[in-house]
């Protein structure tokens, strides 16, 4: 359930509870056509294809056949002159019984996230406008503060 | 960091396409295979064996012949069961079964040849291979895109009309019979080529990237063997033993039967397909230039105490481009349920003994293979030159001699191959930041080293001491002859 040491169990010790454990699981959209029965998570970095496979059959009931894990490295980027690292993360690709059927359902409804574009693209435009407008005004004063006015 | 350089998704002349190895080692056990395999292979799958083996005459024969086998096929199948299998101690289950099975089969095999070679005439003539190189590769279509290709064609406005085509993969299968039984002539087609054309043999479509199923790119020349070398005249395989070995691998422990039954129906499938298509692939077809007349062959799943039996019949190899879904003709593949030969031998002797399957394994051998006559069967190949070894002009014949070696050997090259540092990745591909150093890399200079240099497509140059003419300069390049 952790990563971290636990005491070892002796005769006579309480029921170990693990508080805060640091294994995770978030079910995410696959990048790749994948068969009905085969999921995609991304989990925490420490947890092996077994601690996977127990985590989604102890707590969730889910029989599971096998996981497939992939280590992805995070993206390098230049951010002012320095090139900085993302963090690494872990998909496990779990294969579920044949007669399961699932798909990552559609978040955001297609016709409303078109709808929102536009809008955005209107507003957009509207300010490039005036930002132009105001150039032209001052254009024989140019690197006024835009709040000076005569 | 492992290559992965660049390269231009168009080219002229693709050589070495990095291609999907589908080696069938069984480790690599994947659910939900069936349908990938069959669309891979454009076959329907049927249950129960072809009516060809139940009629009455067959039955007859099977049943007195199996009768005369019986002792002689017990006391063999007795005496390898319990001898030991002889590896390390911590050899695993699926190690020891595959020894076991391969020293079972053999075994039964020349029992069953040596007893049955009076009653059944065409036995005189077979050839028996043990554990021979079976390799299978051809192009599939209708898969889709990789992601990296989708999102270069999503870039390009010219490109975008392309995204939904269906694209053609290239599969070679690597396999690891245990037995192949070969002869003069093929099996007489099961079903004939109307039925072959019957759309409701459905074929399952499935365009799923095989790398899905555990399948991996690999960089090799795509090579066709099917156990024997070109010139062989036994060169139509009548009867494959498969073992199950991979069965006994700790994925299966906690399976349902049903996905070990749709396991070795997947093994069948593909084997069968890549036994007869490298035949075919020998007699002149390719997946580009469909077989004529169809080819037939049987397969043997077994360990010895769990036997399965398969009929395949290939009636087309195209399944390129569109093929997938618009060729009329479909290959069939008839199977059985695995059934016990016994339930279990102490001290030699064989408990539980069921007829049955050593009647069907006798029938399998009955099948007799005839001479189609009225058929060419090599009508794509030169009657006059249909081998290389035939071929009269000795530098032309050399040539091409060499190339064969060359490709199916598949070789590890004398040079590493390209790569580039961990820093280079960070530093000078991805975030450039050192614009300050000298270009000197592949990378740098705008070249793919997993491109073929020039000197190596280049013809190779000929002193003058072994030029006919040593003062020509007609003669300076060795002259080439690709097909």
């Amino acid at each position: 359930m952790s990563t971290r040491w636990y005491p070892l169990y002796q005769m006579g010790n309480p029921q170990l509870r693990i508080f805060l454990p640091n294994f995770f699981m978030k079910l995410v959209k696959p990048k790749y056509s994948e068969p009905p029965n085969r999921v995609t998570f991304e989990v925490s970095m420490g947890m092996s294809r077994y601690d996977v496979k127990n985590y989604l059959e102890k707590i969730y009931k889910i029989p599971v056949i096998s996981v497939q894990t992939r280590v992805t490295p995070g993206e390098l980027k230049t951010t002012a002159g320095y090139v900085t690292k993302e963090d690494d993360y872990k998909t496990a690709f779990v294969v579920l019984e044949k007669s399961v059927n699932f798909s990552f359902p559609d978040l955001f409804a297609a016709g409303l996230k078109e709808k929102e574009y536009e809008k955005e693209m209107k507003s957009l435009e509207a300010t490039k406008r005036e930002y132009r407008k105001q150039q032209e005004r001052n254009a024989n004063r140019p690197g006024l503060p835009g709040w000076f006015s005569f | 960091m492992s290559t992965n350089m660049p390269h231009e998704e168009y080219s002229d002349e693709p050589q070495y396409p990095p291609i999907k190895d589908l080696s069938w080692w069984g480790k690599k056990v994947s659910e939900a295979e069936a349908q990938h395999e069959e669309h891979m292979t454009r076959t329907h799958l049927v249950n129960g064996l072809p009516a060809i083996f139940n009629t009455n005459d067959v039955e007859e024969s099977a049943k007195q012949l199996a009768e005369e086998v019986k002792a002689d096929f017990i006391e063999a199948l007795a005496f390898e069961w319990s001898r030991p299998a002889d590896l390390e101690e911590n050899a695993s289950r699926c190690e020891v079964e595959k020894v076991k099975t391969q020293r079972i089969l053999e075994s039964l095999n020349t029992i069953m040849m040596s007893r049955l070679r009076r009653h059944v005439p065409h036995l005189s003539s077979t050839v028996t291979d043990s554990e021979p190189r079976l390799e299978a590769a051809w192009r599939v279509g209708g898969i889709e895109l990789e992601r990296k290709v989708r999102v270069f064609f999503e870039s390009r406005e010219n490109l975008k009309k392309w995204l939904d085509w269906p694209r053609d993969r290239s599969i070679q299968y690597l396999g690891n019979p245990v037995l192949h039984v070969r002869a003069n002539h093929p099996l007489q087609p099961i079903i004939g080529d109307q039925e072959s054309m019957n759309e409701q043999l459905e074929v399952p479509q499935n365009s799923l990237d095989p790398r899905i199923y555990g399948n991996r790119d690999v960089r090799r020349y795509m090579t066709n063997i099917p156990g024997f070398w070109p010139g062989d005249d036994h060169r139509f395989g009548i009867l494959s033993f498969l073992g199950r070995d991979y069965q006994l691998s700790e994925i299966f422990d906690t399976r349902p039967d049903e996905d070990r039954v749709e396991m070795l129906h997947c093994q069948a499938i593909m084997a069968s397909f890549a036994w007869l298509f490298s035949q075919a692939c020998y007699l002149g077809f390719s997946t580009y230039q469909d077989v004529t007349y169809p080819l037939v062959s049987q397969t043997v799943i077994s360990n010895g105490q769990h036997w399965s039996f398969y009929a395949y019949q290939l009636n087309t190899t195209l399944l390129h481009f569109q093929n997938t879904a618009n060729n009329p003709k479909r290959n069939v593949c008839w199977s059985s349920q695995p059934v016990k030969l016994f339930e279990s031998i102490d001290n030699g002797h064989v408990k539980g003994l069921n007829m049955d399957v050593l009647k069907t394994l006798v029938k399998f051998y009955l099948n007799e293979p005839k001479e189609r006559i009225g058929v060419n069967l090599t009508p794509y190949l030169d009657p006059e030159t249909p081998m290389v070894s035939k071929i009269e002009e000795e530098d032309k014949r050399v040539f091409l001699e060499n190339l064969f070696k060359k490709v199916s050997l598949n070789g590890k090259k004398h040079e590493p191959d390209p790569e580039y540092w961990n820093w280079e990745w960070i530093y000078k591909i991805k975030n450039k930041s050192r614009p300050q150093e000298a270009r000197r890399r592949p990378f740098e200079l705008w070249q793919d080293p997993w491109r073929l240099s020039f000197y190596e497509l280049s013809r190779k140059y000929v002193p003058k001491a072994r030029r006919k003419n040593p003062k020509s300069n007609k003669e300076k390049w060795e002259k080439t002859y690709y097909p």
